[in-house]
């Protein structure tokens, strides 16, 4: 069931209809009973697995509370010497880390599994010459739904948060609709305290909520699908395309994935503001970020926060790289030391976002490349600012901030080669075009026409890029749904009409089109 | 805000989003038809409700756009005073015609129903479809729509109803091409004087005989897949499947089961309303490899299923003359049957209607209001189907208030017979035509019955006027040596054919329209009428309707 079909409208309909007639204490069985219709609408024999993973977070979330309880229990009650005392907990804790590591081992097992699985049987498969056929099933959401539990788990080991009692509110927040298709990857602390506080119906609320869905609508029908038209037919053949096209198939994807997926952010944060729980932000205006880091602050936030809550920062801080960084300040500062160090943990963030997205040689350069981006932006920090200085440079002019937003852009651009040429040969192709034969005249001679979009759909396309970047400008000094708000009942309609007729009217949809899926439901 | 407030506010935000929804989708679904002319059945359905009672037609015909172009009521009730209406449309799919009967029915009760019968043969095509539905209202299309969803799987049902409920569904990248017309939605009521009938006045011959086709249709039936080789240039013949093995014969006369079904949907849907379903076929050829061609063998499939169905079935083609000519009696070459044809057609309806079904005169307040709109443009029909010289100078003479210019170009005199010139001076022209030479120009112009200017010479003729409207004129004449060349240029633009012979420009004083534009090629043996740009029917019914509501008492 997609987030823009009629069928999960008509499904949201009788959510609405049966929410507003359960007393608020029970508001949240309901949200999960038809958060398993809608997973179960996508295919029953993925029941099993998301099931599955769920008893065994329970289990071990149990397990593990249980142990520390018991640790407590002895801390408190015995009078132990802090040698003893380290000594029971480094016990406890090593029998907590049994059980964390028993039900990663269970949860991204079966997540590497669905992911590389036919990969790997078919690397078997040419290495041994068999013929060994698979059918995997992927869950849905399954990166999703693993990855919180992981994190929630990990949590439960660091004694950071305490683990449910309920497993029902615990499967809620695995498979809380709106959020188990596309993120934002949930922290469980955060949402799970809403599940015993909702309220419905809020007008307030239904309003901004319903505005916010509309304009992920807009951003998914109107800008991302129309876009994807003119990116997939250019990327279709990378041999028949001028360098010129490239740059505008490379913009108009970039913008693409962006109203893809923050269109499906806004639809489903829209939409679960209706109905009383907050989820959390995962894109910030991106592409009015100066620098890389900035750029993965604003972008998939919530995937960065995971990475660098339970990747990042446990590498960073591991006793292995503490040893390395201590022999690192014999030979340079101890600032460059740290720097240097941070290397090996940013490699392993970027390529487990590389090959999050897929497994594949295109993936691991994709992670390589943000690894080499992320890195020198960090190393040379410090000297960009003198550098400015010396040269004259108004660092904080409105010329200079442009300049590196669409250096940010660009380089954010290049990066996406790896993701729509699908193989080293085109991607090679499409750069040596760039650089080549950049036959600019084709952006007048009518060229760009023949790729999916006629004239009017071009313009339209341009002008609906121009207008995602105002609005996100705008945004960024004030909240545009609360000046809205605010406006008298006259503008208020006046937007919401022309929000929703721009849909209808502009929207890729009808018998023609099928209505795309969102680009990183596949993830 | 009071919880009473906010629901009144959603309510009122709701009505407000469905007018403008309703609007937005009307502007961005085409106009199938000419404006104030779309006779879908949206507006066929409400003409009906005009009617003083429900017995009032006594017939119906449904099917396809030759029936559509073929049979006219207006004449019918001319002729017979029996009030019949015709439902059919293009490609009209047998389902969508049994759901069209079903709307009627709520409203009229005929006697007889006549279905034509070329779509039995036809699988699913959704554009007819939308011929139907996009312009009738939410409310009267549901058996349309649902008749539209069946012909699609199960899972794309839903789809397909909304995409006829909700035209927007499938117009809306109509955003780019909308053009002021579009626009024009709150347009005045629509004026149905032909009860259905589209009158179609271009003459095309038709390319193939109806031998020829059948001909053509019994090789296909029969026909044996072979193939060629040369084998290290040896021929070798492979014969392959005997016709009719695995469906593969290339004129395929089956008929699907699912049609035969609606067929007796069809006929118990009549027979429960008290009327008889008639199965008709209107006379059209074609090439066999088109779905436009009628070949025995289809005829004879139909006849075979009308007599296990016990339905009647008249074969205007091959079981009854009805005299049609198709050298001019069609519109497009075979296809669809012309004003002419159509006359052909409807008389032998009229006849059938009097004399096998008995039915008998009845006054309907409703036809007889549109007789005077339907005879004014069958009037300018009659002149702009007539083919020959003499014959269109007899039917001109019978219109007042137009001008009439005439404009030789090259030689119009080699064979233009005495009759004809006589026909010329009967007409008012004072032109001796036996003194002219075949290199001389001659140009006329007569208004309101009288020539206000009639010249002929060796050289080139010019000559500038103006009408009494105040309109001005340039016609132009010039034989050959001279430069062979007409012009007749009515208010800046130039409406001469410039054909070899006598261009000839009717031009209507009151309504400021150009009603014919014709040359005939009196050089030639040939002298059959020509027109490369036809009568703008449409413009001139409009003008009709206009008048007709401005004075309110019919033309």
């Amino acid at each position: 069931m997609s987030y823009i079909s009629l069928v999960f409208l008509v499904f949201l309909v009788c959510l609405l209809a049966v929410y507003v007639l359960t007393p608020n204490k029970y508001k949240w069985v309901v949200l999960l009973v038809f958060s398993l219709i809608f997973y179960a609408s996508n295919g029953l024999d993925k029941m099993a697995f998301v099931l599955s993973t769920s008893v065994v977070v329970y289990a071990a979330s149990r397990r593990m509370q249980n142990i520390w309880r018991e640790y407590d229990k002895l801390a408190k009650n015995r009078k132990y010497t802090p040698e003893e005392k380290k000594q029971v907990k480094q016990q406890y804790t090593a029998k907590s880390k049994r059980v964390l590591v028993l039900a990663l081992l269970v949860s991204v097992g079966i997540l590497c599994w669905c992911k590389v699985g036919i990969k790997a049987v078919g690397l078997f498969n040419s290495l041994t010459g068999n013929s060994l056929a698979l059918k995997i099933i992927v869950p849905l959401g399954i990166s999703y739904y693993t990855f919180s539990s992981v994190g929630y788990l990990v949590d439960i080991h660091w004694r950071a948060v305490e683990a449910e009692k309920n497993y029902a509110k615990l499967l809620l927040c695995m498979i809380y609709f709106p959020q188990v298709v596309e993120g934002p990857i949930p922290r469980y602390e955060r949402l799970l305290p809403q599940f015993d506080k909702l309220t419905f119906p809020d007008y307030d609320r239904f309003c901004k909520g319903a505005q916010l869905a509309l304009w992920g609508l807009f951003k998914k029908m109107v800008v991302a699908d129309r876009l994807g038209i003119f990116v997939n037919a250019v990327f279709a053949d990378v041999n028949a395309v001028g360098g010129s096209v490239f740059v505008i198939g490379l913009i108009f994807a970039e913008f693409q994935f962006y109203a893809d997926f923050s269109g499906c952010m806004d639809i489903i944060t829209g939409i679960s503001d209706v109905l009383g729980v907050k989820l959390d932000k995962n894109f910030d205006r991106p592409f009015l970020s100066r620098t890389i880091p900035e750029f993965w602050r604003r972008w998939h936030m919530s995937l960065f926060n995971w990475l660098k809550d339970y990747i990042y920062m446990p590498l960073l801080t591991s006793h292995g790289l503490g040893k390395v960084r201590k022999k690192l300040r014999k030979h340079c500062s101890a600032e460059m030391a740290k720097k240097l160090m941070a290397i090996i943990p940013t490699a392993c963030v970027f390529l487990i976002i590389g090959l999050w997205h897929n497994v594949g040689i295109m993936y691991v350069i994709h992670g390589l490349y943000w690894t080499v981006l992320f890195t020198l932006s960090s190393l040379f920090e410090n000297k960009i600012p003198a550098l400015s200085e010396r040269l004259h440079i108004h660092t904080d002019s409105f010329g200079f901030r442009c300049f590196q937003s669409v250096r940010t852009f660009a380089l954010v651009a290049v990066c996406n080669i790896t993701v729509l040429t699908k193989s080293m040969g085109n991607m090679f192709t499409v750069c040596k075009s760039m650089l080549t034969s950049i036959r600019p005249w084709l952006l007048l001679d009518g060229t760009l026409y023949t790729y999916g979009l006629d004239r009017a759909n071009c313009v339209l396309s341009v002008i609906l890029v121009v207008f995602l970047l105002a609005v996100d400008i705008v945004q960024e000094r004030c909240v545009i749904r609360d000046r809205i708000a605010r406006c008298n009942i006259f503008v208020r309609w006046t937007v919401y009409f022309a929000g929703i007729f721009a849909v209808l009217i502009f929207g890729i949809y009808g018998p023609g089109y099928n209505a795309a899926a969102f680009i990183y439901q596949q993830f | 805000m009071k919880k009473r407030h906010i629901w009144l506010r959603v309510v009122v935000f709701c009505l407000w989003g469905g007018v403008l929804f309703a609007v937005v989708q009307e502007v961005l679904t085409p106009d199938w038809r000419y404006p104030k002319m779309d006779f879908g059945p949206e507006y066929m359905l409400r003409e009906f409700e005009t009617l003083d009672s429900k017995d009032d037609i006594q017939a119906l015909f449904v099917g396809v756009s030759t029936s559509e172009f073929s049979i006219d009521p207006m004449r019918i009730y001319e002729d017979a005073g029996v009030a019949t209406f015709n439902l059919s449309s293009p490609n009209q799919p047998i389902n969508a015609s049994s759901a069209l009967l079903k709307l009627a029915f709520e409203k009229v009760k005929p006697k007889y129903v006549f279905y034509e019968v070329s779509t039995l043969f036809t699988g699913f095509d959704a554009a007819p479809y939308h011929w139907l539905f996009d312009s009738m209202t939410l409310a009267s299309k549901a058996p349309l729509a649902s008749a539209y969803a069946q012909n699609y799987p199960k899972e794309k049902r839903v789809d397909a109803f909304i995409d006829a409920y909700f035209p927007i569904y499938q117009y809306h990248e109509r955003w780019k091409e909308l053009s002021k017309v579009d626009f024009q939605i709150l347009q005045e009521e629509k004026n149905l004087y032909r009860k259905g009938n589209y009158s179609g006045i271009k003459v095309e011959a038709a390319t193939v005989t109806v031998d020829l086709m059948n001909e053509i249709a019994d090789a296909n039936y029969n026909n044996t897949l072979w193939k060629n080789e040369y084998i290290k240039g040896t021929l070798q013949t492979v014969i392959g499947e005997s016709p009719g093995a695995n469906g593969k014969r290339l004129l395929n006369t089956d008929v699907p089961e699912r049609n035969i079904d609606t067929l007796l949907e069809m006929k118990t849907l009549c027979e429960e309303n008290g009327a008889e379903l008639i199965l008709m076929k209107i006379p059209q050829i074609n090439y066999p490899q088109y779905d436009s061609s009628w070949p025995r063998l289809c005829s004879d499939r139909v006849k075979a299923i009308a007599e296990e169905c016990g339905i009647r079935y008249l074969d205007l083609l091959y079981d009854f003359d009805c005299a049609i000519d198709f050298g001019t009696d069609t519109n497009d070459g075979g296809t669809h049957l012309n004003y002419l044809g159509s006359i052909r057609i409807t008389s032998f309806f009229t006849t059938y209607l009097q004399n096998i079904l008995s039915c008998s005169p009845a006054y309907c307040e409703d036809y007889d209001e549109d007789l005077p709109i339907f005879d004014a443009v069958c009037r300018l029909e009659d002149l702009s189907t007539t083919l020959d010289l003499i014959p269109y100078l007899e039917e001109l003479s019978g219109w007042e208030d137009v001008t009439v210019f005439f404009s030789a170009s090259d030689d119009m005199m080699l064979n233009l017979s005495p009759e004809s010139r006589q026909a010329l001076n009967d007409f008012g022209l004072q032109t001796d035509f036996d003194t002219l030479s075949y290199n001389d120009s001659f140009l006329a112009i007569k208004e309101n019955g009288q020539v206000v200017y009639e010249a002929s010479s060796n050289q080139r003729l010019v000559y500038n006027g103006q009408m009494r409207n105040g309109i001005p004129y340039t016609v132009t004449s010039c034989g050959w040596r001279l430069g062979s060349e007409s012009k007749i240029i009515i208010n800046g633009s130039n409406y001469s054919q410039n054909s070899r012979g006598i261009n000839i420009v009717v031009y209507d004083n009151v309504s400021g329209l150009v009603l014919d534009r014709v040359s005939f090629d009196t050089y030639a043996g040939n002298q059959r009428a020509e027109r490369t740009v036809y009568t703008d029917l449409r413009e001139y019914e409009e003008y009709l309707m206009r008048l007709d509501a401005e004075n309110g008492i019919g033309v």
